[in-house]
């Protein structure tokens, strides 16, 4: 049983991609405003939030994420209504940050059918309760609105004053509430003298708000605009400014339900969906989508379904659907067979057919999606606008459109360079210039198809962030995360590697390297504690760097431990302090006594390494005793593409990774050495090495030829040396790394050394050599240990 | 269009030395000349190596070979036969494509043998063809 709603699977993506989106967002707010104030955009961002996790998981069937969500939204709501409340900040970042964990967890496991939906129930409650207080708070601290007489119109009112009446849905919870929310969201646009009722705060002010509208008495120069405002309101069904004289006349509550049209072979349908039903729109835009099948839509009511008042409307006043069709009988079958449909009709045409006009204009005016925080945050800056000009695309769309630019460049290059235009006579100088301009534009277009999978690495910081201000809170060490370059940009594959070793290297920094405030009194350290990451590109790569000014590293320490836990390779004097700081990052060392909560899992900074150099990139540490430390890593600037050298071996052509080969040498004679066993080695710097010959360990075909003709590579990979042999030396080249076909699985060419292939510019195929595995399955030791 | 539904399908016949197989045109992607084969060490002889075909690398098998037939003559008329192995592409060397005929499926006998790369034989205009299955061809799930 899957976790939600059948049908919803295709938007799983999209859920969980904009889901972690708005939980980032809401992380960035929450940490940016902990220690200063929130301001009205913020926390009106903040419900727009949770508002839109709560409609999104709602819609996906993911109850317990709604009802979180929920819960917390409320207390925004309650803080955003209530500016100036002063209440206790702490539990309200700690309930905040607890719910996007929550939050964040529970979407990270949703494809993982094994782990249940988690029950959020106590976690609701403890927001209800904040809630509760909140609402506690703001009802004793809200001034009462001064009491007035009710009557409509006083005769003496000045002519100025406009008089606006809003009524809300019959199902609004607490009209009250809604009413003040107006009231503070007109509060720009004109000056509100008294409204009827007078106090919202008082009990009887629901009923009084349900039974006669809530009616606002104010100063203002476009009642027109205000009307439109307060008609964006939730649950607000209509708002019209009542003249003196037309008083009397019984104001119209609701606009007109639209008839059926009277247009030839149009069909108005009406469905009203269960009362249960979540997300009403979500399911109207679904019987929209199927109906389809059927005719041309021609109108639907509401007409827009992504806005947040279409809600209310359709559950009140049901869905309605107008079709051109002639098979009006089997979509109306198809309509009541629709999930969470009540009741299915066709509206008979009627002869007034003004009013649907009129009731498509009050649509038109429907509030807009997000009404709450859409103006502030127009205000606030450019984000409205960036949201609207960016698009989300699938991954693999994108891999798929880089290998089709890929074939244009080689199938590019084939047309130009073909041997059929050598027998042409006369000139090709038109050819020529229209070839040239076509390579400039392939040239163009991979650039820009590379440039699509680039993004920032703010993504792998921010989430730092987080880390530092938990650290901080637990640790008491109140570090400061600078970052420098977050707008570097790397390939999306690069950045999602990034985030581990970097919460790694930055956890430790604060828990190993920061010192705790009294040691940095003691050591005469005045400046703050900082952490630094920074990023920025140097000859190809990707340069993410984490500086802090703590206490630093003492090689002897390392030294000593080292030798405690065995892990060292040579006499200790030999070891430079470069040497000792990179002791670190090898397995079995751990310089932390005591274990934390932060470091000391057992998962060692030798892990980290790994992780990176799986990628091809390198890490290195500098650090001065008493001043700080650097772990620097640099990772090529896309995973895909990799430094290779081009070697011959009998005949066959083969890549060697650049980031595998210490040195390129030809053997003398006087190197060369032979095992009695017949296991051929070189002399290298006192080292004996191993020589592997390449035709040899893919077993290809041919003459051996004497190691002295040949070239060697000396190759290290984790802890492994040893030198590859090959005939000659080809082409030192990028290539882009493809897999060797899932065909070719059976032959475990991956485990023998062939980690896969790449199509080079002149369109041939060059095989990779991963050296790891070639070591590893040609019996390559280790290093000895001391 | 619509052969299935008069129980008509495809084949896409070939001949190696003297005996014609087919497959079936549904799994067919590209006939292609030979084109220039990367040869893979450390594989069964009958992999011929990888090819690039626009820009996807694909492993060519000979078809003789992998079958265990003595090596046919191959010339001008020789192609790569491209198939789709649910998802992953295979070039299969041939000596000579002879066509893409028309066939009734019922008309297919099926192949005894179990796990056979050949799933049946049918007659088709007084030659005896032998249809093949490609996924077992491949030897993907081995």
């Amino acid at each position: 049983m899957s976790k939600f709603d059948a049908g919803m699977e295709s938007m799983l993506d999209t859920f969980v991609f904009e889901s972690t989106e708005l939980l980032e967002n809401l992380d960035d707010i929450l940490m940016r405003t902990e220690n200063s104030e929130m301001t009205p955009d913020d926390i009106a961002e903040i419900f727009r939030v949770m508002h839109t996790i709560k409609g999104s998981s709602a819609m996906m069937g993911l109850k317990n994420m709604s009802e979180l969500a929920h819960a917390v939204e409320d207390i925004y709501f309650v803080i955003r209504e209530n500016p100036g409340l002063s209440f206790d900040k702490g539990t309200l970042y700690e309930l905040s940050f607890m719910t996007s964990d929550c939050l964040k967890n529970e979407i990270e496991n949703l494809s993982d059918d094994s782990v249940p939906l988690t029950d959020f129930t106590e976690n609701i409650a403890r927001l209800h309760e904040f809630a509760g207080y909140l609402t506690g708070l703001s009802k004793g601290e809200a001034p009462a609105a001064p009491a007035e007489t009710h009557a409509l119109f006083a005769p003496d009112e000045p002519d100025g004053v406009k008089t606006i009446k809003v009524t809300f849905s019959e199902n609004c919870m607490m009209p009250s509430i809604r009413a003040m929310v107006l009231l503070n969201s007109i509060g720009a646009e004109a000056e509100v003298l008294t409204t009827i009722p007078p106090d919202l705060d008082a009990e009887t002010s629901d009923d009084e708000i349900r039974a006669q509208g809530f009616i606002i008495k104010l100063n203002c120069d476009e009642p027109d605009k205000v009307c439109a405002i307060l008609r964006d309101g939730v649950d607000v069904v209509g708002a019209e400014e009542l003249k003196r004289p037309a008083a009397a006349a019984a104001p119209k509550a609701e606009p007109s339900l639209p008839r059926g049209s009277s247009e030839n072979g149009v069909t108005t349908f009406l469905i009203k969906f269960e009362e249960g039903c979540l997300m009403p729109s979500i399911r109207a835009m679904v019987l929209k989508n199927s109906i389809l099948a059927y005719g041309e839509i021609k109108r639907t009511v509401p007409e827009d379904l992504e806005n947040d008042g279409s809600e209310e409307e359709i559950a009140k006043n049901g869905f309605r659907i107008e079709i051109k069709t002639e098979h009006a009988e089997e979509a109306l079958k198809m309509l009541r067979d629709g999930v969470n449909v009540l009741s299915a009709d066709i509206l008979e045409p009627e002869a007034n057919a003004e009013a649907p006009q009129e009731t498509a204009a009050a649509a038109a005016e429907a509030p807009k999606p997000a009404a709450g925080a859409a103006p502030a945050h127009a205000g606030g800056g450019s984000h409205g606008a960036a949201t609207s000009s960016l698009i989300s695309v699938k991954l693999e769309k994108l891999d798929r459109l880089l290998d089709l630019v890929a074939e244009i460049v080689i199938t590019e290059s084939g047309v130009v360079s073909s041997p059929d235009l050598r027998g042409l006579s006369g000139s090709l100088d038109r050819f020529q210039k229209s070839a040239r301009e076509l390579k400039k534009l392939t040239d163009e277009l991979q650039d820009v198809v590379m440039s699509i999978r680039m993004i920032p690495v703010q993504t792998a910081f921010t989430k730092m962030t987080r880390v530092v201000r938990d650290m901080n809170k637990t640790l008491g060490k109140n570090v400061e995360l600078v970052m420098v370059g977050a707008d570097t940009e790397a390939d999306k594959a690069v950045v999602d590697i990034l985030g581990d070793p970097l919460m790694h290297i930055v956890r430790n920094a604060v828990d190993h390297g920061i010192e705790t405030p009294e040691e940095r009194r003691a050591a005469g350290k005045t400046e703050k504690p900082t952490v630094t990451l920074s990023a920025g590109y140097e000859s190809g790569e990707v340069v993410i760097s984490c500086e802090d000014n703590g206490a630093g590293m003492d090689p002897k320490k390392l030294l000593a431990k080292a030798r405690k836990s065995g892990i060292l390779t040579k006499p200790e004097n030999e070891y430079t302090d470069a040497e000792c700081y990179e002791l670190i990052m090898a397995a079995g060392f751990s310089t932390n006594e005591t274990v934390t909560e932060y470091s000391g899992r057992g998962v060692g900074m030798d892990v980290v390494r790994k992780n990176i150099e799986k990628v091809g990139g390198k890490m290195s540490i500098e650090s001065e005793l008493g001043k700080g430390s650097k772990f620097t890593i640099r990772i090529p600037l896309s995973l895909s593409i990799i430094d290779v050298l081009g070697v011959k071996a009998n005949g066959c052509e083969l890549s060697v990774p650049v980031s595998s080969v210490k040195e390129i040498f030809r053997a003398e004679e006087v190197q060369l050495l032979k095992d009695p066993d017949g296991t051929e080695l070189v002399m290298l710097r006192e080292k004996c090495l191993r020589v592997i010959r390449l035709a040899d360990a893919f077993g290809l075909e041919g003459e051996r030829i004497p190691l002295e003709e040949g070239i060697m590579l000396y190759c290290s990979e984790q802890g492994r040396d040893a030198v590859i042999f090959a005939d000659e030396l080809t082409a030192d080249q990028q290539v882009v790394v493809k897999p060797l076909s899932i065909l070719l699985n059976k032959y475990d060419l991956k485990r023998k050394g062939l980690s896969g292939c790449s199509i080079l510019a002149d369109g041939s195929i060059t095989l990779i050599t991963d050296i790891n595995e070639l070591f590893i399955h040609n019996g390559v030791r280790t290093q000895d240990r001391g | 269009m619509d052969n299935n539904v008069f129980g008509m399908g495809q084949l896409l016949t070939f001949d190696c030395g003297g005996r014609q197989f087919a497959f079936d045109i549904t799994s067919v992607t590209d006939i292609i000349e030979v084109p220039e084969i990367t040869v893979l060490p450390m594989v069964a002889d009958y992999i011929l190596g990888i090819m690039n075909l626009r820009g996807k690398v694909v492993p060519v098998m000979d078809f003789a070979g992998r079958m265990g037939f003595e090596p046919p003559e191959y010339d001008s008329h020789s192609c790569i036969i491209v198939v789709d192995c649910e998802g992953a592409l295979l070039g299969i060397k041939v000596p000579r494509v002879i066509d893409a005929e028309a066939y009734e499926m019922n008309k297919i006998s099926e192949s005894p043998v179990e796990g056979s790369v050949i799933t049946g034989y049918i007659d088709l205009r007084g030659r005896r063809v032998a249809v093949l299955d490609c996924i077992r061809l491949s030897e993907k799930n081995r």
